[in-house]
C-alpha cells in the first residue's frame, strides 16, 4: 500500500545497470574515434564528421541515461513524456557537439578546455534533469541539494576528462588498447554522474494522477535506446575503417605521385591540368599553382611539337598508351629531350582523367650523341692506324672483331665467323706455339697480353700483327674475358728490317772504306818510308862523298862555296827524310805492322808524352800474336782517338793505359785524371770521335764504354772478344 | 881486308853502301843480297866480317832474320841499317842479337865507324837513338825500383810476395794465367830481379806487405 507523502522505495535491476554502463563505454569509445576523424578531415568532410559525430555521441549518452532509468524500479508504474525526452536528446547532442568541436581545435589551451567542459557539463546536467522531468508517475520527486551538487561536479570533471583524453588521442591512431581503456574510463565517469544524480532524487507517493498524454512506457524507450546505440556503434566502426582505408590509399598514391623522379601531370578529360608533381615543377620550372587549369600545349610544348602533342592526346584518349620520345620546353623556353608516356584513366564505360608522364633524357641523349661520335672516331682511328679491336668472352668462347680487324685479316664480317679456333687457323704455323703460350701466360698470370704474330689472308698474303690485350676476372678472380687490339705492323716491320739491313750495309761499307783507307795509307807510308827513304839515304851519302872529295877537284875559293852548298843540300835531305818519316808514321805507323800492337802502343804513348807533356803510363800486358791485322789496327786507332780526345778536352796531367786479357776478352782501359767527360758530351751527336770509336769497336764485335766522373777523370773501356 | 855483306831490298841503298866502302882506303869487299834467301846462301857460302841488314826486309821480319843468321853463324856481327828511328826497333834488334843499330839518315862516316866497331866485336847505336834509350833507362832510375811499377803491377807483386801462385792470382784478379806470367816477367825486369824470393824479400824489407 502506498499513501501520499510516503517515500517510495526504489530498487535497481543490476543487469540493466550493467547494460547502461556498457552503453556508456561504447558511446565513449565511438566518440574518441569520431574525434580522430574530425581532426584529420578538412572542409565539408570535417563539418559532416562533426555533425554526425555529435549526433552519434549525443544519442549514445542519451541512451545510456534512459537505460539507467529503466534499471530503476519503483513500486508504481512509471511512464515518460516523449516530448521532454526528445528535448533531453537535443541537449545531449549539443553537449557532444561542443565536446567534439573543442577537442578538434588545433591547439588545446586549458582555458578553452575549461570553457568547453562548463558547456558540456551544463548540457549533460540539463540532459539528466530534463530526462528526469519526462517521468510521468503518481509521485512527487524531491532532490537532495548536496547530491545534485555532487552530480554537477561529476558532470564537469567527466567533461574535462573526456576533452583532454580526446585531444590527447586525436593525433595517435592505432593505439587500440589505450583507446579502449579511455572509453571505459569515460563510460564509467558518465555512469557515475548518472547514478549520483539518480541518488539525489527521492520519489514521494502522491494521489495526483500523472498526465499521461504523450507518455510512453519505459521499456519501449529502453529497447529503442539499445537498438540505436548498437546500430550507431556498428555504423561508426564500418565508417571509420572505410575512411581509414581510403585515407591510407590516398596517402600512398599521393607520395607516389609527388615523390616519383618523373614529371607527372594529371589532366581532366578536356586535357586541362588538374595537378602536377614536384618533379614536374623541377624539370619544367613551373610551380604547381601556375599549371592548374592550363593545357599542356600552352606550357611545355614547343611550336614544332604541337601536332605531335595533339596526336598523343588523341591516341591516349582512345585507349592505347602512348610511349614516345620528343622535345619539350621549360618555362624559360630552353628545350629538353623527354621520354613521354600518355595514358587515360578510366572506370568501366568512361574516361575520367589522363596522365602525362615525362622523363628528362637530355643527358642520355647527349651520352648517346657522344657515344655515337666516339664510335665513329674509333672506327676512323682504327682504320687510319690499322688497328682492329677484339673481345673474347672466355665463358662462352665467343669472339668479337671490329670492322677494321676483319679488314686486317682480309675477311668480310658476313662470310667469316671469328672464333678463337678460326683465328688460330689463320695464324702462321710457326707462330702457333708462341701465340698459345702468350695467351696461356696472360690467363695464368693476368699479365698484359703482348705478342707478334704472322697471319695469312685468304689470298695467301702474310701480314705481321702486333696484338695486345687485357684479362678481366670475375669476383672470384677467374678470368672471364680478354679484350685488346691488334695492329698490322707489316710495313713498319719490313721497313725496320730494311733499315736494319741498310744500316748493316752502311756499316759494312764504312768498315770497308776504313780498311781500304788503312791499306792505302799503309801502302803509301811504305812507299814513302822505304823507297823514298832509301833513295834519299843514297842521295845523302853521295852528297857526303861529294862534299869530302870536291877539295881534290877545285881550288880553295870554289871549294868553300861548293862545300857550303853541298852541306846545305845534305841538311835539306835530312829535313826531307824527317818529313818522310813523320808523314808515313802519321799515315800508318810501320811499327804496328812490324812489331805488333804492344810495341805500337808503347811507341804511341812515348810520342804522346813528348808531344803533349802529359805523363802516359802503359801496361801492355797482352800477347798480341793473337790479334789479326784488322783487330790491331782498330784497337790502335781507338787508342789514338782516345789520346787525341784527352789532349783536346780532358785537361789531364796523367793517362794510364792498360791492355790485358780478361775472360777471353781483350780489355783496353784508358784512364785519365782530367775534368771528366759529362753524359751530354758522351751522348752528343757532334762527338764524332766517340762515334768513330764505337764504330770501330762494333766492327770488332766489341763494346766500348765511357764513364766520366766530373772532376774525377774519364775511363774508356774497350772490350773485344778474342777467342770466338 | 874486310868482307861485308849488305842485305837490303833497295838497290839504291846497296849501291850507296858499296860506293862508301869502295871509297875507303883499306880494300873492303862488299857482297850484296836483295832477299833473305839470297843472304842465307851467301852467309852459308863464305866468311863475312859483318852483315849490314835492313830491318824491313821486304815481306820478312828482319828481327827473325837476325836470329836465323845468328843461328847459322853465331859470331857474325849484324849491323842493322834501318829507316826506323824508333827505339822500339833498336831494342828488339839488340834482343834478337844485333851488334849495332844505325839509322839510314846517319852520315857515311858514322856508318863506316859502326861497321868497324861491330867488326871489332863492339856494339854500336846511333847517337840520337842512344839518347832515347838512355832516357828510357833514366825514367826508372829515380826513387826505389817499385815506384817504376804500374798500379796493377804493384798489386801483382804484392800478391806474389804473399806466396800466392800464378793460378791463385789470376783467379783473384779475373785475369788469365798468361797475363799474370807476363806481369811477373815485367815486374822482375823492372825490379832487376830474378826470382819470386827476391821479390818477397824486397817487399818485406820495404814494408810493402803486412
Amino acid at each position: 500500500m502506498t499513501f501520499p507523502g510516503m517515500p517510495l522505495a526504489g530498487s535497481y535491476d543490476y543487469r540493466e545497470v550493467a547494460l547502461s554502463i556498457l552503453i556508456a563505454v561504447l558511446a565513449s569509445y565511438s566518440a574518441l574515434g569520431l574525434a580522430e576523424r574530425v581532426n584529420v578531415s578538412r572542409g565539408r568532410a570535417r563539418l559532416s564528421w562533426l555533425v554526425c559525430g555529435a549526433v552519434a555521441m549525443g544519442l549514445g549518452i542519451w541512451s545510456m541515461h534512459y537505460t539507467g532509468m529503466l534499471a530503476f524500479r519503483l513500486p508504481i508504474p512509471v511512464q515518460y513524456d516523449w516530448r521532454t525526452s526528445l528535448l533531453s536528446l537535443l541537449t545531449a547532442i549539443l553537449a557532444a557537439l561542443v565536446a567534439l568541436f573543442v577537442a578538434s581545435r588545433k591547439r588545446m589551451e586549458f582555458a578553452r578546455a575549461l570553457t568547453g567542459s562548463i558547456f558540456m557539463a551544463a548540457s549533460i546536467v540539463g540532459l539528466h534533469y530534463i530526462a528526469m522531468a519526462s517521468m510521468r508517475l503518481s509521485a512527487m520527486c524531491q532532490y537532495s541539494p548536496s547530491l545534485v551538487a555532487l552530480s554537477v561536479v561529476f558532470a564537469f570533471v567527466f567533461s574535462l576528462l573526456s576533452l583532454l583524453l580526446t585531444f590527447s588521442f586525436r593525433d595517435q591512431t592505432g593505439h587500440k588498447v589505450r583507446k579502449i581503456m579511455s572509453g571505459m574510463l569515460m563510460g564509467g565517469a558518465i555512469s557515475a554522474m548518472h547514478y549520483t544524480a539518480m541518488a539525489a532524487a527521492t520519489f514521494m507517493s502522491a494521489d495526483v494522477a500523472p498526465d499521461l498524454s504523450h507518455a510512453l512506457t519505459i521499456s519501449s524507450l529502453g529497447v529503442a535506446s539499445i537498438g540505436i546505440v548498437t546500430v550507431m556503434v556498428l555504423e561508426i566502426g564500418i565508417l571509420t575503417s572505410l575512411v581509414d582505408r581510403l585515407q591510407e590509399q590516398r596517402a600512398l598514391l599521393d607520395e607516389l605521385f609527388e615523390q616519383g623522379p618523373e614529371a607527372v601531370v594529371l589532366t581532366d578529360t578536356n586535357n586541362r591540368i588538374v595537378r602536377v608533381n614536384r618533379a614536374f615543377a623541377r624539370i619544367f620550372g613551373y610551380s604547381p599553382e601556375e599549371t592548374v587549369g592550363r593545357r599542356l600545349g600552352e606550357l611545355i610544348v614547343p611550336d614544332e611539337a604541337k601536332d605531335e602533342e595533339r596526336q598523343f592526346a588523341a591516341t591516349a584518349a582512345n585507349g592505347p598508351r602512348v610511349d614516345a620520345e620528343g622535345i619539350r620546353k621549360r618555362k624559360d623556353d630552353t628545350l629538353l629531350h623527354v621520354g613521354i608516356v600518355r595514358v587515360a584513366v578510366s572506370v568501366p564505360g568512361k574516361q575520367i582523367a589522363g596522365y602525362a608522364i615525362y622523363r628528362d633524357i637530355t643527358e642520355r641523349k647527349q651520352y648517346e650523341e657522344q657515344l655515337k661520335m666516339s664510335e665513329g672516331q674509333l672506327v676512323e682511328a682504327q682504320h687510319l692506324a690499322r688497328i682492329g679491336s677484339w673481345n673474347w668472352d672466355l665463358t662462352t668462347n665467343s669472339l668479337n672483331w671490329s670492322d677494321e680487324l676483319f679488314r686486317i685479316f682480309g675477311r668480310r664480317p658476313q662470310e667469316f665467323n671469328p672464333t678463337h679456333e678460326a683465328f688460330l687457323q689463320l695464324v702462321h704455323p710457326e707462330d702457333l706455339e708462341s701465340v698459345n703460350e702468350a695467351i696461356q701466360h696472360s690467363v695464368n698470370t693476368l699479365d698484359q697480353l703482348d705478342y707478334y704474330v704472322r697471319i695469312t689472308r685468304p689470298d695467301g698474303e702474310v701480314r705481321i700483327l702486333h696484338s695486345r690485350g687485357t684479362v678481366d676476372v670475375d669476383a672470384y678472380g677467374t678470368p672471364i674475358r680478354m679484350y685488346g687490339a691488334a695492329q698490322d705492323v707489316t710495313e713498319s716491320r719490313l721497313a725496320e728490317e730494311e733499315l736494319g739491313q741498310s744500316n748493316e750495309k752502311l756499316r759494312a761499307l764504312s768498315a770497308r772504306l776504313q780498311l781500304a783507307r788503312e791499306e792505302e795509307g799503309t801502302r803509301i807510308a811504305r812507299e814513302l818510308h822505304d823507297e823514298l827513304g832509301a833513295s834519299l839515304t843514297s842521295l845523302k851519302w853521295d852528297l857526303e862523298g861529294l862534299s869530302k872529295r870536291c877539295s881534290d877537284w877545285v881550288n880553295q875559293t870554289d871549294y868553300s862555296v861548293l862545300h857550303d852548298s853541298i852541306e846545305k843540300m845534305i841538311a835539306l835531305v835530312d829535313d826531307i827524310l824527317g818529313n818522310v818519316r813523320r808523314i808515313s808514321s802519321e799515315l800508318r805507323p810501320s811499327i804496328l805492322d812490324d812489331l805488333g800492337l804492344m810495341a805500337a802502343i808503347e811507341w804511341q804513348a812515348r810520342q804522346f808524352e813528348s808531344r803533349s807533356g802529359i805523363v802516359c803510363e802503359i801496361d801492355p800486358l797482352f800477347d798480341d800474336a793473337q790479334l789479326n791485322r784488322e783487330q790491331s789496327t782498330a784497337i790502335f786507332r781507338i787508342l789514338q782517338e782516345a789520346l787525341t780526345n784527352i789532349l783536346r778536352h780532358a785537361q789531364a796531367s796523367r793517362v794510364n793505359v792498360l791492355i790485358e786479357e780478361v775472360n777471353g776478352e781483350l780489355v783496353l782501359e784508358i784512364k785519365d785524371n782530367g775534368r771528366g767527360t759529362t753524359e751530354e758530351e758522351i751522348a752528343g751527336s757532334q762527338s764524332l770521335g766517340l762515334i768513330g770509336m764505337r764504330e770501330r769497336a762494333h766492327m770488332l764485335g766489341g763494346t766500348i764504354e765511357i764513364t766520366g766522373v766530373v772532376g774525377g777523370g774519364t775511363v774508356i773501356t774497350l772490350r773485344v772478344p778474342i777467342h770466338p | 881486308m874486310a868482307r861485308i855483306l849488305i842485305v837490303d831490298d833497295h838497290a839504291v841503298v846497296r849501291d850507296g853502301v858499296r860506293r862508301i866502302f869502295e871509297q875507303q882506303e883499306d880494300e873492303t869487299t862488299v857482297g850484296e843480297a836483295s832477299t833473305a834467301q839470297e843472304a842465307v846462301q851467301l852467309v852459308r857460302g863464305a866468311n863475312w866480317d859483318a852483315v849490314v841488314l835492313d830491318i824491313s826486309l821486304g815481306g820478312r821480319s828482319g828481327l827473325d832474320f837476325i836470329k836465323e843468321l845468328k843461328q847459322i853463324r853465331p859470331k857474325l856481327p849484324v849491323l842493322i841499317l834501318s829507316m826506323h828511328s824508333e827505339e822500339q826497333y833498336a831494342r828488339r834488334a839488340f834482343k834478337a842479337g844485333a851488334a849495332g843499330y844505325i839509322t839510314k839518315d846517319n852520315s857515311r862516316t858514322e856508318l863506316v865507324a859502326a861497321i868497324n866497331k861491330v867488326i871489332a866485336g863492339g856494339r854500336y847505336v846511333s847517337p840520337a837513338l842512344a839518347e832515347k834509350l838512355v832516357f828510357d833507362i833514366e825514367r826508372g832510375t829515380e826513387g826505389p825500383p817499385h815506384e817504376l811499377l804500374s798500379d796493377r803491377e804493384f798489386e801483382v807483386m804484392c800478391l806474389i810476395a804473399s806466396g800466392k801462385t800464378v793460378t791463385e792470382i789470376s783467379e783473384e784478379l779475373s785475369l788469365s794465367d798468361k797475363t799474370i806470367s807476363t806481369y811477373r816477367a815485367r815486374i822482375l825486369e823492372k825490379m832487376d830481379m830474378k826470382t819470386n824470393a827476391e821479390l818477397t824479400h824486397y817487399t818485406i824489407k820495404n814494408k810493402l806487405v803486412d
